[in-house]
């Protein structure tokens, strides 16, 4: 049965229920610029007229508004974007050491094979044999430069998986902290908005680094999988947690994570996320580079010393290296260096080719120069060591070049899931405005509820008189 | 497509900063001319023009090859045709001393002649050019000749190669030129000692008998002469050819990573325009909604 004071509740639960999607309303508005904050929505729900309920409306919390297929689709992006951008970042070495310039690969390698051809054409002339000297150190330096940048830019990748594997870590202990407070928040009924946001956030922030996938308990705990099959924070908030392991032999760290209380290698599940871009770009095309590097350094000091070695220097005796001779292709680069069989001594350049004809004999120095147009010099026998530099600098720029392309597109598909993103779950301002007034509306209804209801009490109480 | 504030912020943001993106490139490949800075940038171009600047430094050297030759052969060639002209002349006195009306002073005077011919082509032969005697083959360090006419060069040739494959000799033998050293074919300072040794003792059959010798040294001159002329034609042609090659290869790079700078401005234009409109629309934030209701 409906009585006046029925009536006097009915309006005080309008006015709750208003006041409540109001101050969700305010709390929208509040967040329209907070990074990862998904707009709420109160739930309000009328109450059956008596004997059922009290009457009016009454809130029933605020849900957060997002599409968890969306929210998947933006890990995913943030994933392969944080890939490509690391590794156009491990990459961008490559520009600055191959680059044409002062110093750099080419020119020393140009101004070496100018100052041999001189030789030939004055064997005898003191200068130009000490800019033969001059210029074999300086592309000694040129490849030592390029070798130490470029084992720079691995020990910077080590270091940054390192870092970001900290990072993840670090990471997956709050994810799994927030689980355990959003669960208790919940189970006693608070509202846990603004904790799911934080866990979202962290999430997103964990992709950036690894590839995950998130499954919801419906608890409201989450799994959270490396790889959608590794467990790296488990729905009880137990963390396993990566670590960086630098490889024995090379010193190249690898990722793992211990699974069954063993130690298991997941660097090749790691298949997007910076820490996944840094490794396949240092195994990749700066190992690549790096190594066609030795092979050139390696071959140039090679066939020099061959034919160095058979020529004669103004003292008449033959078999001095022009170059160090190198043992392994591996760190070639790093060791070249002018013989010191040579070094310093400009007169022991073998120029001439017979004792007998110093010191005027260019044989030994037509053989040299001949070095530089001869095609089995490098790549295996195939090429001149020109031609083997200019096929390595469109390898490296290719390299460098795709992965930039990649990062723009990859950049561009995240740009445009988080814009998906933020269309189902941020916040409108307009619609913001909206609903405060039309709540403001509805206040005013209850309100006047309220009133009508008090007058008619008074009416009814004046009857008496 | 439900638009919210962030988004219109975020869309701006990204425009704002690819439009400073573009202009700041374009305005550096209009500043600098370069298209092409860094392999990266275009890798294939990157590539081909390290191959086109390792062709001008060859041509280049090629070009400072055949300079140092031409000098050598032209050294050689001045001292051969001042050879020639004093062997002619010491013809045409044996010639006339060989004529039986000449009395035995007019010879010996002729014989101080030829005693300085012979002294001129000594110092001749010892031609020095850039720091090589030019008659000395290999061993060219030090004067070829020595007074009494004996040779002590190594009468080789030095060959430079202008072009792979290709090589020139950048002189003749002083022994052959001169026949000396066991090279065959007349020994010109020998002959001019024996002529100035003949009207010396007034020997007029000698001295007839020398005149065949006589001529036969000067077309040995001419014949090195011609060898010089045929190695400073292929040189001539060589460094042609090697700038042709560094012209071209100077070019072909020109092409490969500079850029046409009509393009370069008018990039720079439509990317400064860009830039503009992109501010303006960033400028136009927030848009009207229920905020700005009175």
């Amino acid at each position: 049965m409906t009585t006046l004071f029925g009536i006097l509740g009915v309006g005080a639960n309008g006015l709750a229920s208003s006041s409540f999607a109001l101050n969700v309303t305010s709390q929208n508005a509040s967040n329209i610029a907070t990074e990862g904050y998904s707009r709420r929505s109160a739930v309000i729900e009328p109450i059956g007229p008596p004997p059922a309920g009290g009457g009016g409306s009454r809130a029933n919390g605020a849900l957060r508004v997002i599409d968890p297929f969306l929210e998947r689709r933006l890990l995913g992006a943030r994933s392969a974007m944080s890939e490509a951008a690391a590794r156009t970042r491990t990459l961008g070495v490559l520009d600055s050491v191959f680059a044409e310039g002062p110093g750099g690969l080419g020119q020393a390698l140009d101004a070496f094979e100018s100052a041999i051809d001189e030789l030939a054409a004055r064997p005898n002339e003191p200068g130009a044999r000490a800019v033969v000297l001059a210029r074999a150190e300086g592309l000694a330096q040129s490849f030592q430069d390029a070798a130490a940048s470029l084992a720079e830019a691995r020990t910077d990748a080590n270091d940054r998986i390192e870092a970001e594997v900290g990072e993840v870590n670090e990471r997956l202990h709050r994810i799994a902290d927030l689980g355990v407070q959003i669960s208790q928040a919940e189970i006693s009924g608070h509202e846990a908005s603004d904790l799911r946001d934080r866990r979202d956030q962290l999430v997103r922030e964990v992709a950036d680094r690894v590839p995950v996938t998130v499954v919801e308990e419906p608890s409201g705990q989450i799994s959270l999988l490396l790889a959608g099959s590794q467990a790296l924070v488990s729905p009880d908030g137990r963390v396993s947690e990566l670590s960086a392991v630098p490889d024995a032999a090379t010193g190249d760290v690898r990722i793992a994570k211990m699974a069954a209380g063993a130690s298991v290698d997941v660097t090749s599940l790691l298949t997007s996320g910076s820490i996944s871009g840094t490794i396949g770009a240092r195994d990749g095309a700066l190992a690549t580079a790096t190594a066609s590097l030795d092979q050139l350094a390696f071959d140039i000091a090679t066939a020099y010393n061959a034919v160095h070695s058979a020529g004669v220097g103004l003292d008449g005796a033959s078999g001095r290296n022009l170059f160090e001779p190198i043992a392994s292709v591996t760190g070639a680069a790093s060791r070249l260096a002018v013989s010191t069989d040579v070094a310093g001594r400009p007169d022991l350049l073998a120029a001439a080719t017979s004792a007998a004809s110093l010191p005027g004999d260019n044989r030994g120095a037509l053989a040299l120069k001949a070095l530089a147009d001869s095609a089995t010099v490098a790549g295996g026998g195939t090429m001149s060591a020109g031609a083997a530099l200019s096929a390595l600098i469109g390898q490296v720029g290719g390299a460098l070049g795709s992965a930039r392309a990649m990062e723009d597109a990859a950049s561009a598909r995240a740009d445009q899931v988080a814009q998906l993103r933020e269309s189902v779950s941020g916040v409108s301002a307009d619609e913001e405005m909206v609903a405060m007034m039309r709540l403001q509306r509805a206040y005013q209804a209850s309100l006047k509820v309220v009133e009508v209801a008090d007058e008619m009490l008074g009416e009814l109480l004046q009857l008496k008189r | 497509m439900r638009v919210t504030d962030s988004m219109l912020y975020d869309m701006s943001r990204t425009r704002l900063s690819a439009a400073r993106t573009r202009a700041a490139e374009a305005q550096e490949r209009a500043a600098t001319g370069q298209r092409v800075r860094a392999p990266s940038d275009d890798p294939t171009a990157a590539a081909l023009a390290r191959r086109e600047s390792a062709r001008i430094a060859h041509a280049e050297a090629a070009l400072r090859t055949t300079d140092a030759g031409l000098g050598w052969l032209e050294a050689a060639d001045g001292a051969l045709d001042s050879v020639e002209s004093l062997l002619s002349r010491a013809r045409e006195l044996a010639v006339g001393a060989a004529n039986g009306t000449m009395n035995a002073d007019a010879r010996s005077g002729i014989a101080r002649e030829i005693e300085q011919i012979r002294a001129a082509v000594v110092g001749l032969a010892n031609t020095e050019a850039e720091g090589s005697y030019v008659f000395a083959g290999f061993a060219d360090n030090i004067p070829p000749f020595i007074a009494t006419g004996a040779y002590v060069g190594d009468g080789q040739v030095r060959e430079v190669e202008p072009a792979p494959g290709m090589r020139v000799g950048v002189g003749v033998s002083g022994a052959t030129t001169f026949g000396v050293g066991g090279a065959g074919g007349t020994d010109i300072l020998a002959t001019l000692e024996s002529l100035r040794a003949a009207l010396d003792s007034d020997d007029v059959a000698t001295i007839g008998a020398l005149l065949d010798p006589l001529s036969s040294s000067i077309s040995q001159i001419a014949d090195a002469r011609t060898t010089l002329g045929a190695n400073m034609q292929s040189l001539e042609t060589m460094r042609s050819v090697a700038e042709r090659r560094r012209d071209r290869a100077t070019a072909d790079r020109a092409d490969l990573v500079e850029v046409d700078p009509y393009e370069a401005f008018s990039e720079l234009s439509r990317a400064e325009n860009a830039l503009q409109a992109a501010v303006k629309v960033a400028a136009e934030l927030p848009m009207p909604g229920l905020l700005d209701r009175r």
